[in-house]
């Protein structure tokens, strides 16, 4: 029932989706909506996971058509071919001359071999499926331990894909009224966040320590992520 | 319809129409084929059955404390800054703060349904979470907070370990920040 947690929409994206979700959009907004719904695989899919809690939007009605219960096509063909089973006996098109198919192997080790790779690509999405996904494994922003010093890395507003290898924190995107800072926690635990807002006031006493950025962003990437 | 027939249905309903009759013909071919044919619904089915074991949570139990930090200090100032008592599990965190003294203002303690929104007041700020999942016991946590004049404060969207709080703080004004402190439980139905 939840949303896959690895979201291929941007940021700004599903904070969109979920304004129109509530309710909250501006004409202009509502109209980016349904472009973005056109134009995005997984914004249909999103907004209904969204919509299966309460609301319904008229996006979502495009996407799902009312009236349309696929369950009931599916026992509704189920019935007719359960029908055509018992009443005809094997079903032939008249009129039309399927070609004899020619294998150069025996037909049954044909079959066979189709039968072999159904079950190994089944098993091959059991084998992804069940695989514990890491959250440490999501590619992103790493930033390089400093050892037990506290230290917190000043960055630009929009961070996308955070993930601090030592510590707990992980996060799609921070998007901060001012610079975000990390600051790593004592034993091991989940840091803290900081907005500096005032870039006036000197709250520095937690810095020493320059923080090398491994990596860049690829959407939404940060511009810069220096530290002091 | 008899035991085979909802083996099938159970199946075609989490896959769809096109399944019906490719099933239907492998069904009336030889005996190989519905060997492999079953093999195939038995992968089907545990696939699907580890994919539904995540869905087992329906709530999130989120609980929001916001914490008011006064004094700032300076750099090379070493100080043991005064923490209320009902503060004394985030204690450790919050001497990493450049501050001389933290106080409890205000907290909420609620339930929020999966992709359900949520809003609290904390000391005049507004903190909006919305629960987005829950995979290996760690909440996919958006949070929206704006401070007491409405401007947005942070908007992230984090992956929160439950049983340890996530502190986001910002400097509301040259003499005090505000710290906010989450705490989530995924709760089975």
């Amino acid at each position: 029932m939840d949303i896959e947690l690895k979201s291929t929409l941007t940021s700004a994206q599903e904070l969109l989706l979920m304004k129109y979700h509530d309710g909250e959009c501006s004409r202009l907004e509502c109209w980016r909506v349904r472009r973005l719904l056109n134009a995005h695989p997984h914004a249909g899919t999103f907004l209904t996971e969204l919509g299966r809690t309460g609301m319904c939007s008229d996006a979502l009605s495009i996407h799902c058509p009312s009236g349309i219960d696929l369950w009931d096509r599916v026992e509704r063909r189920i019935v007719q071919e359960e029908c055509a089973l018992a009443l005809l006996s094997h079903k032939k098109v008249a009129g039309v001359k399927v070609p004899e198919r020619k294998f150069f192997i025996s037909p049954w080790i044909a079959r066979l071999g189709w039968g072999v790779s159904g079950a190994l690509v089944t098993a091959s999405v059991g084998a992804i499926m069940i695989e514990p996904r890491s959250f440490n494994d999501r590619p992103g922003l790493t930033l390089a331990s400093t050892g037990n010093t506290p230290r917190i890395v000043e960055n630009a507003p929009l961070a996308r894909t955070v993930s601090t290898m030592r510590s707990g924190l992980e996060a799609d995107y921070l998007i901060g009224g001012g610079s975000v800072g990390i600051i790593d926690a004592p034993e091991g635990r989940s840091p803290l966040l900081w907005v500096n807002r005032s870039r006036k006031s000197d709250r520095s006493a937690a810095l020493q320590k320059v923080v090398p950025v491994t990596q860049t962003l690829n959407a939404h990437s940060l511009s810069h992520l220096g530290a002091r | 319809m008899d035991f085979r027939d909802f083996n099938r249905v159970s199946y075609i309903g989490r896959s769809g129409l096109s399944e019906v009759i490719a099933l239907n013909s492998v069904f009336n071919k030889g005996q190989f084929q519905r060997g492999a044919a079953v093999l195939f619904l038995g992968l089907a089915s545990f696939v699907a059955g580890v994919a539904s074991a995540q869905e087992k949570y329906s709530d999130v139990l989120v609980s929001v404390r916001a914490v008011r930090a006064e004094e700032p200090v300076d750099e090379k100032e070493e100080v043991h800054p005064q923490i209320q008592e009902e503060l004394g599990d985030i204690s450790k965190k919050l001497e990493k703060l450049p501050y001389k003294r933290f106080l409890l203002m205000s907290k909420e303690r609620f339930s929020v349904p999966l992709l359900k929104k949520h809003q609290v007041q904390l000391a005049g700020h507004r903190v909006t979470v919305r629960p987005m999942a829950v995979e290996q016991k760690k909440v996919a946590l958006f949070l929206y907070w704006q401070d007491d004049r409405g401007s947005d404060v942070l908007k992230s969207k984090l992956y929160l370990m439950p049983g340890e709080s996530m502190l986001a703080g910002t400097d509301h004004n040259a003499d005090s920040g505000i710290i906010m402190a989450i705490d989530v439980t995924p709760i089975e139905p």
